[in-house]
């Protein structure tokens, strides 16, 4: 400490009392300020300039800077540069978030925002109206740009979504029976004709080599004869096995369900869609002999990414976490192929084939919430008693969304 | 006169008051861990950072393995990498690297042993926040090293870890990495701060700003970065911490959609101000990363070519300028996300400036070398050796400095070949050649120059093998962290064999590490045995102090200093040097 | 040898070590709340719409207790008073010493000499001092305490309301900006208890029976334990050995004389004057910041 405080400080102690006084004056101004409307921009810069009065009272009288030496002050004036440049990321950032910058951009720019907010408001209805029988709306997406965030339009459309985490969480060993639930689902409407791949796999020999009978036909909607549908999955949501644990190993050596394998041939994926228990293994071959990589992409197991070059006739790999959804799995080289995989925590699932039937097994006596599910036709659901040693028929009927 | 009368008045205080300044019977703990000698927690930063650089070089030399042969088992270890793996490698490689090798090494050891002896200080100006500086970056390095044992293993995102990606990793890596990177912060600030207060507060009498050595004048311009621009970082990690931990959607943007599932958040953040945040402390960092490069080299040059610093002053000025500009050049690592022409421009022009510093640095010291009678040891061949290499590095940075050849070179392996040549054959080459300059002054013994030589040549060549082939890959459009090195793209077919040159290149330079390992231990205690002031130098640490200098007080007493820190040659001298502490009368 | 301008200030800085050190630091903390600072900025200008502070939920607001804060504003200004009072008493007393001592030693007039030492001997003035010292700081730690009591007790409010950061940006930064304060609070609660009391006095005092009392019944009663569930005479000893390892490597007496608290006040009293004006400084700075946080969370109109 430097000499002659003594003066200084004894006489300092009556200037702190009326610094303690002008800042209580000053913090009641600033509150009473704040009833005034002085607009937006106004309020901020009253607010920010009783404020920094009141700061630099302190850092004067509190902190002495009024009687600290320059070295100090060399050090905060380089500070201050610093944080203004700082603050200024956010101008900086700002501007970034409009990238075009002539006035007809501007405005190219604003009209498609607009237009993105009147889709979100007709989703919104749209929503709403589906919303008793489609609570659990798989392929929902988000609109691009809305301004309310996922958050809060989760809690609007699906209120009843907070409490589901805590329905069914009891555990236990596995439990089966023999009853079976057994149906046919079908397609109503006009049948959409599905295009030919033919044109983007011509790039490929690879790929259009495989069709030289057949065209390629995209596989997302298949309708079989009789307007069955096929590639649908249905598994059971509620009931009794719900919440028990299975295990996938136990389950494939007592042959309640069949080894995993996802082909790829002529381009395409087969199955389209695989159905699996988590923590079994997945057999991914490479029939067709040319570069392939398959990219699955879960929401909860890591992202999987694996090149096949045409030598790699095979790979084996495990999703160990079960996924509430099945999630896309797709080929990075030929953009068309895509397919879905489900991984589920238990064995209860049956996939249809072109005749639409479906049959789940080994089920205990009990009352069960069915789910189908379609990639592009969304999911339905129905309740079905079940006792045991009966079989009880459920029947799903999708039309075009 | 106030504080002698004083300790008049309270004689019988005086001995507790000394109680604490004297060391002499310290424990084994006292001693060898919680030591507040600046000398301790030098070495202390020195083993801790060398072990950090080594682990980082094992992880990517097994990343080299992948890239060199995908998907083949790896030697020893028996299995192939998985590309989540690789990515975690990488990530990790980088943060080591960084955040717990190079710079520990380069500011919490050389800057902790040397900076205070070469001022003339008796220790650090406060000893217990260093110590405390060392075992806060220790506690950050475990729980980065937890990190690989936890499920899921560490951080993925890459070392920027730019959300929404590291916000929605899976597993706790990312937590992890965030919480370490607050406690390498939090120790960054400490020892800056310390290091700042040492060389302004504590310099010997008559050693003004003018007559520090450029090295000192390196550490400080690097603390005063740290000190800055290392917090906006630490709000950043605090800021993504809460987003993955509480749910917020500080980095969220609106209608974020993963995976088909659009993401449970509030959204209404911006990605882009993490990269601002980001960034606006790693352009100083990389700055951080080659200033004590450059005071090292600096200092080597001037003792081996037996001549003064050509142009101390432009040096100087050079430096602290470099210092300042870094701190508005930093969104040129951000022009792929599409910012407005008036702020591209902007960078663009400040990054252009920046350059200019640097060049003056790099040129005063080749012109250093104009006419001196160079030796050419180990240290001088590393400090030369840093030459030409941090110039390839600066250089390739330009066109990344521009906007429109940095958006078709960004994110290739054309970054990772400049900023490595800046880095490693450039600031790991100064750090070389700095463990060999002051390992004498540390130890009291030489490391063996042959195996140095041996060393020095071997890693030059590899240097140059492993990272000169990242160019070509990079202007063929090879995109970085790709875990099968860009096996199924096309237009990566022609140059897939670099690959494979560039992981014999770093087997080749782990190779000639050992000779340097060997050296390194061996010297310790078998090397020849060296003066107080082997290589001749005109500077404090190597006049003033023996070697290994005094513990706790490192002088017998206080030097002053007369002189500038480069008096090589003087005329009418019976010896090539002048110490700094020489006293002007006996010039006559 | 002693490490330079601990004390004094060194001529050509005007300065101390630690007041440059704690300047230092707090450049490093403006940056700190510089990046949340313009982190808010940023949000605010981005979003579409922003809750004003002061407004009730029920009508869009964010429902923030302006009283409250401004109670708190009120406490936090108070203790800054307290802090520089508690300094400032530190220093007349000591500069008062100073200048008797300085009396002293001019053997002018022997009767003035008399009277001032009757009248007020360094000693008592260096106690008394201490006395006020420790008043102003046991108020100061006072109103830190309230104010985390004030704070607690809006946050339990929110969250009880089904209120979290993650509900709307604007509690996220709220949340993260005076969640950080009041860390920087408890820093300095922390710090300003450390200066209150004679800790090396009371922890040798106590220490003594924690060490030599408390531990070893507590590690007895672990080996007994371990024992008896068959644990093994291993790993039984091993505790015990820890313990004698501790006590031979004298940890404790490291531990307990490197923290004098305000016991440096008898030891080297301008250096404790010096270590108050830093832990001032850092206080003063929380205050300049909740200055800052107070109008821009609580008083700003949304939009």
């Amino acid at each position: 400490m430097s000499e002659g405080h003594i003066h200084d400080v004894s006489q300092d102690v009556k200037k702190y009392l009326y610094v303690f006084l002008a800042l209580a004056v000053l913090t009641v101004v600033t509150v009473g300020i704040s009833y005034i409307d002085f607009g937006l921009s106004g309020s901020i810069v009253v607010a920010l300039i009783v404020a920094t009065v009141k700061g630099s009272l302190v850092a004067f009288y509190f902190m002495h800077l009024n009687h600290e030496k320059k070295s100090i002050y060399q050090l905060l004036g380089l500070t201050a540069v610093c944080f203004l440049i700082l603050v200024f990321i956010a101008l900086g950032a700002t501007s970034n978030k409009h990238p075009y910058h002539d006035n007809e951009d501007e405005h190219r720019f604003q009209k498609e925002y607009n237009e993105s907010l009147t889709h979100l408001h007709e989703h919104e209805q749209h929503e709403e109206v589906h919303e008793q029988d489609n609570a659990h709306s798989s392929d929902f997406t988000a609109p691009v740009g809305s301004p309310i965030g996922a958050y809060w339009r989760n809690k609007v459309f699906n209120p009843q979504q907070d409490g589901d985490g805590t329905s069914d969480t009891s555990s236990g060993d596995a439990i089966y029976g023999t009853s079976v639930i057994s149906g046919l689902v079908t397609f109503e409407g006009k049948i959409p004709r599905m295009k030919s791949l033919m044109e983007e796999m011509s790039a490929d020999i690879g790929c259009y080599g495989k069709y030289t009978t057949t065209d390629p036909i995209s596989d997302t909607v298949v309708v079989g004869p009789s307007n069955t549908l096929a590639n649908v999955l249905v598994r059971i949501t509620e009931g009794p096995p719900i919440g028990r644990a299975y295990k996938a190993t136990d389950e494939i050596s007592a042959g309640r369900i069949q080894v995993a394998i996802l082909d790829q041939y002529g381009c395409m994926y087969k199955p389209h869609i695989l159905a699996v228990m988590a923590g079994q293994e997945i057999t991914i071959k490479n029939s067709d002999g040319i570069m392939h990589n398959v990219h699955a992409i879960p929401t909860i197991n890591s992202e999987f990414n694996k090149a096949m070059p045409k030598m790699t006739k095979k790979i084996d790999y495990t999703f160990q976490e079960e996924e509430q959804d099945p999630f896309p799995i797709k080929c990075d080289v030929h953009p068309w192929m895509g397919g879905y995989v489900s991984v589920l925590p238990h064995p209860f699932f049956s996939l249809t084939a072109l005749n639409g039937k479906f049959e789940i097994k080994n089920l205990p006596a009990g009352t069960y919430l069915l789910e189908a599910w379609h990639e592009k036709l969304g999911s339905l659901t129905s309740t079905v008693e079940v006792r045991e040693g009966e079989i009880s028929e459920s029947n799903f009927s999708f039309s075009k969304l | 006169m106030e504080h002698q009368n004083d300790s008049n008045l309270h004689q019988s205080h005086e001995k507790d008051d000394h109680h604490e300044d004297h060391h002499h019977d310290e424990g084994f703990w006292r001693k060898y861990f919680f030591s507040v000698d600046h000398k301790t927690i030098g070495i202390q930063y020195g083993i801790t950072s060398l072990l950090f650089l080594f682990l980082g070089f094992v992880l990517m030399m097994l990343m080299r393995w992948q890239l060199a042969f995908p998907d083949n088992p790896i030697p020893i270890i028996g299995a192939a990498m998985s590309s989540e793996v690789y990515n975690q490698f990488g990530a990790m490689h980088g943060t080591i690297m960084i955040f717990l090798g190079v710079v520990p090494l380069g500011v919490g050891a050389f800057g902790n042993y040397i900076v205070p002896i070469q001022v003339g200080a008796p220790d650090m100006a406060f000893p217990r926040l260093n110590m405390a500086s060392y075992w806060v970056y220790f506690v950050g390095g475990l729980i980065m090293l937890i990190s690989f044992f936890i499920p899921l293993g560490p951080a993925q995102s890459g070392w920027t870890s730019y959300p929404p990606l590291s916000n929605i990793a899976a597993g706790h890596g990312q937590d992890f990495w965030l919480i370490g990177m607050v406690f390498l912060i939090t120790s960054s600030l400490l020892g800056s701060a310390n290091i700042i207060v040492t060389i302004i507060q504590l310099r010997a009498p008559g050693l003004s700003f003018m007559r520090l050595p450029f090295f000192v004048w390196a550490q400080l311009v690097t603390s005063f970065l740290l000190l800055l621009a290392f917090p906006p970082l630490e709000a950043a990690g605090i800021l993504q911490l809460m987003d993955r931990l509480a749910g917020t959607s500080f980095f969220m943007p609106t209608g974020l959609v993963v995976s088909g599932q659009p993401v449970d958040v509030a959204g209404g953040g911006s990605p882009i101000l993490w990269q601002h945040l980001f960034w606006f402390l790693a352009h100083p960092e990389v700055y951080v990363l080659i200033l004590p490069a450059m005071g090292i080299v600096g200092e080597i040059i001037a003792n081996n070519t037996r001549k003064p610093l050509w142009g101390y002053n432009s040096l100087v000025y050079a430096a602290i300028f470099l210092g300042f500009m870094s701190f508005i050049v930093w969104a040129h690592h951000m022009y792929l996300t599409g910012m407005g022409t008036a702020i591209s421009a902007f960078f663009q022009t400040t990054t252009m400036i920046i350059s200019i510093p640097s060049v003056v640095i790099l040129t005063a010291f080749m012109i250093s070398l104009w006419g001196g009678s160079i030796r050419f040891n180990t240290p001088m061949l590393f400090a030369l050796a840093f030459l030409p290499m941090f110039g390839i590095g600066g250089l390739t940075g330009l066109p990344l400095g521009l906007n429109t050849s940095d958006i078709p070179l960004h994110d290739t392996y054309y970054v990772i070949g400049h900023f490595h040549y800046v880095v490693a054959p450039g600031t790991i080459f100064a750090l070389f050649a700095g463990i060999y300059y002051w390992f004498p002054k540390i130890t009291g013994r030489r490391m063996d120059e042959g195996l140095g030589k041996i060393h020095f040549f071997g890693s030059f060549v590899a240097m140059n093998v492993v990272f000169m082939p990242m160019f070509i890959q990079g202007l063929a459009g090879v995109s970085r962290r790709l875990a099968d090195g860009g096996l199924t793209y096309a237009h990566a077919q022609d140059v897939l064999v670099w690959n494979q040159v560039t992981s014999f290149g770093a087997w080749g330079l782990a190779i000639f590490q050992l000779p340097f390992i060997f050296n390194f231990f061996s010297s310790i205690w078998w090397g020849e045995e060296a003066k107080d002031n082997v290589w001749q130098a005109t500077t404090l640490e190597w006049t003033a102090a023996p070697s290994p200098p005094l513990p706790h007080m490192n002088f017998a007493e206080i030097p002053e200093v007369f002189r500038g820190p480069y008096e090589y040659s003087l005329p009418g001298m019976d010896e090539d040097f002048t110490p700094q502490n020489q006293a002007l009368e006996l010039e006559a | 040898m002693q490490i330079p301008y601990t004390v004094e200030s060194r001529p050509d800085t005007g300065v101390y070590n630690g007041k440059m050190g704690i300047w230092l630091f707090l450049a490093s903390e403006v940056m700190l709340f510089g990046g949340l600072f313009s982190t808010y900025i940023l949000l605010r200008t981005g979003a579409v719409s922003w809750l004003e502070g002061s407004v009730p939920v029920e009508q869009g607001g964010a429902g923030l207790n302006v009283p409250l804060a401004t109670f708190n504003t009120f406490i936090l200004i108070a203790s800054s008073v307290t802090i520089v009072m508690a300094w400032a008493s530190l220093a007349i007393g000591r500069a008062r010493e100073k200048e008797i001592a300085h009396l002293e030693l001019e053997p002018k007039d022997i009767q003035e000499r008399i009277t001032v030492s009757a009248l007020s001997n360094p000693q008592k003035i260096r106690a008394e001092s201490l006395k006020k010292f420790q008043f102003y700081m046991g108020l100061t730690i006072l109103f830190s305490l309230l104010f985390l009591v004030a704070k607690a007790y809006e946050y339990n409010y929110k969250f009880s309301h089904g209120i979290y950061p993650k509900t709307h940006n604007f509690y996220a930064i709220y949340f993260t900006l005076t969640g950080l304060h009041g860390l920087h609070i408890i820093g300095g609660v922390l710090v300003n208890g450390y200066f209150l009391l004679p800790w090396k006095t009371l922890l040798t005092r106590f220490w003594v029976i924690i060490y030599y009392l408390i531990i070893p019944v507590v590690l007895i009663a672990l080996c007994a334990f371990l024992i008896y569930s068959g644990s093994g005479v291993i790993f039984a000893i091993s505790p015990i050995i820890l313990y004698i390892f501790l006590l031979v490597s004298g940890l404790v007496k490291t531990f307990v004389s490197a923290i004098p608290g305000c016991q440096m006040w008898e030891t080297e009293p301008d250096r404790f004057i010096n270590r108050i004006e830093c832990a001032g400084l850092y206080w003063h700075f929380v205050d300049l910041v909740w200055i800052f946080l107070f109008p821009v969370l609580y008083l700003l109109p949304g939009s």
